[in-house]
């Protein structure tokens, strides 16, 4: 028993290079293997579905907001995929723009990606705005004219000159905006843009910062919510029943991965909480 | 060097911008709407030049240091090359898809960023194994809670387990509602009082001291 | 195995192990990667906004209608300089006042939407409760309504936190640390994804191990 109680202590106390390399294999190794997993599709997850159906069912183009870079991309952007790849196989027409500078690059390498996969006519099928900034200002203005802020698309285009911007003057006249997002910008979409010009808006967000954003989806200000990678498999799933896609993308394929590497995350604690009340309670033995 | 005039206008400045705002949210007149429209398209071009005097602060600290050459200032070097080189390979070639300031992007900036970021699973596990302890009450409901959603998160416990997911499901949607509202409400409560004490010169701290 | 031979994804490789280098210990290779990526993303930052937002949002319209052109690009010009003042110690009321001026618009435009959104309707979500359908929503709404509240509880501090106020910042704080633990296990299944990302790259793109 002492001995069972010492090598528990000491597993607790293992370096944490130890930990760096588990972590590394449990997230490396399920690649290799045959194993994969299906999300099911959570109530939120759903839900966004619906509220992206609505969408697609109105006339109106739909505004998406591509906020994040590289450093949240393997998160994010298989939410971001999956929304553009439904969007343009229902043909609904899309003006992009984004908040973040480093969005900038990623944006023109999708919409690249797009054009080619669904033969999308530029000023047509999509526009893209560019950057804008500040977000705040930016937001709140275009509720009242888009054309004032922007004046010119990414490639200088003048909005007068593009006929998609022609049925989108201002954010209500979009069917709804999408904001797929790393930092706090839904925050700001709510506060600028859902408060006062009462559009649809429709989240896809980090784990990391989903939780903060259930507040405003229980008060419905915001119709629809793709919490993280998970979320996004979910997702994933959903367009390819929908026959959207034939495969499915890579939030589905890491889900062995990430199941493997909470797996170890759980261990890791129980252990480190064992380590710690065992050590406890012999300390306060000896102390008697 | 601040005089006393210079002290006391951008409070004045502070008062009008700040009521004018607030004004026209709520009394959309033609006339308020297009003097707030004019000054809205006035931050635009304002904001990237306050990016470009972060930048420059940012290579003139690093310039300081290859001119005086201080300790690693061969790494200054690299940033500054590299700003260098980004910089005109985006402005003579252009910064569209299949140019060289993309490519750098994508196989340089954004391999390195990417990276920077993972290393925070090794430490979010390390800090796990060796802080996260039941030791009090409140600790030991944030440990259950969480084991709760992290084990329905795992779609192979999710099929053995179907009540595991649901109640998982339900942790994020109520009591994390519950926790976060109560937290938006506070903290937008707190900013707005810090915002009306700005805009009406009560807290001046944020423009700094007069000499 | 199917190693990449694209230089490109070479150059990236290495760079993802330069910074993952850093888990052993801080290294030259890290240093390296660390101030190359700030060097990176100052240049690009830099074209980005120049390109895309400087230029033809200020310098083209300037240039084309000269003396002709909308005030606001005036104003904007003006506000550039008073921010470049910054550097300028006998300037710094007009930094000053550049500052109050965009404090102020920012303040002005954040009140009343705060207001609105993050006070207001969360007020209205928590009280509007669905008390019908399935168990576990009314449950569930309960639990919110009753969780808001006593969460609230637990950051008012103009009362002792005894009797029925005690008892309910207890719950409070029972009901943030079940927050707290769903939000944990968020954030680390997030950091997991972005360790995913580029663990797939090196399998995938890099060393072909994987399709």
């Amino acid at each position: 028993m002492k001995r069972v109680i010492d090598r528990l202590i000491a597993l607790s106390r293992i370096d944490r290079r130890v930990i760096y390399v588990v972590m590394l294999l449990v997230v490396a190794l399920p690649f290799v293997t045959p194993v994969r997993f299906r999300a099911k599709a959570s109530e939120e997850t759903l839900r966004f579905d619906r509220a992206l159906d609505a969408a697609i069912a109105s006339d109106a183009p739909v505004i998406v907001s591509l906020d994040f870079g590289p450093q949240t991309q393997a998160e994010l952007e298989p939410i971001f995929l999956a929304v553009l790849h439904k969007l343009f196989f229902h043909k609904k027409k899309v003006i992009l723009l984004n908040f973040i500078v480093e969005a900038s690059a990623l944006a023109r390498q999708y919409l690249h990606e797009m054009e080619q996969e669904y033969d999308l006519t530029y000023g047509e099928d999509y526009a893209y705005l560019g950057l804008a900034t500040p977000y705040y200002i930016a937001i709140y203005a275009m509720g009242t004219s888009i054309e004032d802020f922007f004046h010119e698309d990414d490639r200088g285009t003048p909005l007068s000159e593009i006929p998609l911007m022609q049925k989108v003057r201002k954010l209500g006249d979009a069917a709804a905006v999408i904001d797929v997002a790393s930092p706090n910008l839904p925050h700001h979409w709510v506060n600028f843009g859902v408060t006062p010009y009462k559009i649809d808006l429709l989240v896809g967000a980090t784990a990391v910062k989903a939780t903060d954003y259930y507040p405003y989806l229980q008060a419905e200000q915001i119709k629809g919510l793709i919490a993280g990678g998970r979320a996004g498999a979910e997702l994933e799933g959903l367009i390819k029943d929908q026959g959207v896609r034939p495969e499915f993308g890579s939030a589905t394929t890491s889900l062995a991965s990430q199941s493997l590497a909470l797996l170890a995350i759980i261990v890791f604690i129980v252990i480190g909480n064992v380590g710690y009340f065992v050590g406890r309670t012999r300390r306060q033995g000896r102390g008697r | 060097m601040v005089t006393k005039i210079g002290y006391r206008l951008p409070f004045v400045l502070m008062l009008v911008f700040g009521v004018l705002f607030v004004v026209q949210y709520f009394v959309p007149h033609p006339a308020i709407k297009s003097t707030t429209d004019g000054i809205q398209q006035i931050k635009q071009p304002v904001s990237a030049f306050i990016i470009f005097i972060g930048l420059v602060g940012l290579l003139v600290m690093h310039a300081r240091r290859v001119k005086n050459r201080e300790r690693r200032w061969g790494y200054s070097l690299v940033t500054l090359t590299s700003a260098a080189a980004m910089a005109v390979v985006g402005m003579v070639w252009g910064v569209d898809q299949g140019t060289v300031y993309a490519d750098w992007f994508t196989y340089l900036l954004s391999p390195i960023e990417a990276t920077m970021f993972s290393l925070l699973a090794f430490f979010v596990a390390s800090a796990a194994f060796r802080a996260f302890r039941a030791r009090t009450a409140g600790a030991t409901i944030l440990l259950v809670s969480a084991f709760i959603v992290m084990f329905g998160m795992i779609p192979f416990f999710e099929e053995l387990f179907p009540p595991l997911s649901k109640l998982a499901s339900f942790i994020v949607s109520y009591p994390n509602t519950a926790a976060k509202r109560a937290i938006l409400i506070g903290t937008s409560l707190g900013a707005m009082s810090v915002a009306i004490k700005t805009i009406f010169g009560i807290d001046r701290t944020i423009l700094g001291r007069e000499q | 195995m199917n190693l990449a031979s694209d230089p490109y994804v070479w150059v990236a490789a290495i760079l993802t192990l330069c910074v993952f280098s850093f888990l052993y210990k801080d290294n030259p290779f890290f240093c390296f990667a660390e101030h190359l990526v700030v060097g990176l993303a100052a240049g690009y930052t830099f074209c980005t906004y120049w390109q895309t937002i400087f230029l033809p949002e200020l310098i083209t319209p300037l240039w084309q209608d000269g003396m002709g052109s909308h005030a606001h690009l005036w104003i904007s010009v003006v506000i550039c300089f008073m921010w470049a003042c910054k550097y300028i110690d006998r300037a710094q009321d007009l930094f000053r006042c550049a500052l109050a001026f965009w404090i102020a618009v920012d303040l002005g435009l954040f009140l009343p939407t705060t207001m609105s959104a993050r006070v207001l309707e969360q007020i209205a979500g928590t009280v509007n409760l669905r008390l019908q359908g399935d168990w576990t929503v009314i449950l569930g709404n309960l639990v919110l309504f009753v969780g808001t509240i006593a969460s609230l509880t637990y950051f008012y501090f103009s009362k002792a936190h005894k009797g029925v106020v005690g008892a309910a910042a207890r719950v409070g704080s029972w009901t943030i640390m079940v927050g707290f633990g769903a939000t944990f296990s968020y954030v680390v299944l997030s950091r997991i994804y972005l360790l995913i990302g580029r663990v797939h790259f090196l399998m995938r793109d890099w060393l072909g191990i994987v399709e």
